[in-house]
């Protein structure tokens, strides 16, 4: 133990670095297949305020509705103190993995004045929450959303 | 000249006494090691103003190509290609001097390390830039939370 010891304190490092895997979205790239479910489509747009934007294409209530014939659903998330509401997304996002327990894929369309600790919380928060995983593959809008002119 | 004998033997008992708690706290701080071992080199060195962006992610980094996106300038393998400023302030979506570079070198994996503090819209510009020159597996490099 008393080699081990001094071994580990003089080769270890303070940063242990992982990484997350990205699915790129873009209008020239398709994203992989998700298995059949209710919900067909899952977006989260992140606006310059903090605010956040989900929207969702469920499948129709109806008991011969088929794949492909959706309804869309929207929801926003105003912003808490001018920061990102990532409990409330979490929450929002949990009834939709109710909903579609089988999907794994959600889209992030960050806004490009967020910065790149904002986005890795929200692809954190996206991938899981405190009851367990959420959409573990969050698929990054990499084309420009536009997002900074659609706002006053 | 009993008590001149007997008193090795008083310290042995003791020192066996004080060993025990040590020997502890040294197993304690093993497990800790151990738990948090890594021998990941640190990213960017010479630059104390990068710093990664932290996340829950586990998943170990695999050793490809990686573009680097710091406050002074765009990187590609450690060699500068293309300065921040420039990016930062331009609507172009794709870097041209990184999709020129990206395209000589081979392979579709790519992982890129980026300012935790630097605008989304440089790493956007950045993933883009991958995607095109047919980079397809992307990586992006943070920091993780169980770090020492």
């Amino acid at each position: 133990m008393l080699l081990l010891m001094p071994f580990l304190l003089l080769t270890t490092s303070v940063q242990k670095l992982s990484g997350i895997d990205l699915l790129l979205a873009g209008n020239n790239s398709e994203l992989p297949p998700e298995p059949p479910g209710v919900v067909e489509g899952l977006t989260v747009v992140v606006h310059p305020d903090a605010s956040l934007e989900i929207s969702a294409q469920v499948r129709r209530s109806d008991v011969g509705a088929k794949t492909g014939e959706t309804e869309a659903r929207a929801e926003r998330i105003e912003a808490q103190a001018m920061a990102l509401d990532l409990a409330a997304l979490q929450s929002a996002l949990r009834r939709y993995k109710g909903l579609d327990p089988k999907r794994e894929q959600a889209t992030l369309l960050p806004a490009d004045s967020l910065s790149n600790a904002q986005v890795v919380n929200l692809m954190d928060a996206m991938r899981r929450d405190a009851e367990g995983e959420l959409f573990p593959r969050v698929a990054l809008g990499v084309e420009s959303a536009g997002l900074e002119e659609a706002q006053p | 000249m009993r008590r001149l004998l007997a008193k090795p033997r008083a310290n042995t008992s003791l020192g066996v006494a004080a060993l025990a708690p040590m020997v502890d706290m040294l197993t304690i701080l093993l497990v800790f090691l151990l738990k948090s071992y890594s021998t990941d080199a640190p990213v960017r060195p010479g630059d104390s103003s990068f710093e990664l962006p932290m996340s829950i992610s586990e998943q170990p980094v695999q050793r490809t190509l990686a573009i680097d996106l710091t406050t002074h300038g765009i990187y590609l393998q450690d060699q500068r290609i293309a300065g921040t400023r420039y990016y930062l302030e331009q609507d172009d979506t794709l870097i041209t001097e990184l999709y020129g570079a990206l395209q000589q070198l081979p392979g579709d994996r790519v992982q890129v390390r980026a300012d935790a503090e630097l605008p989304y819209s440089l790493t956007r510009k950045a993933l883009f830039t991958a995607q095109q020159a047919g980079k397809r597996k992307v990586t992006v490099v943070t920091v993780s939370r169980s770090s020492l």
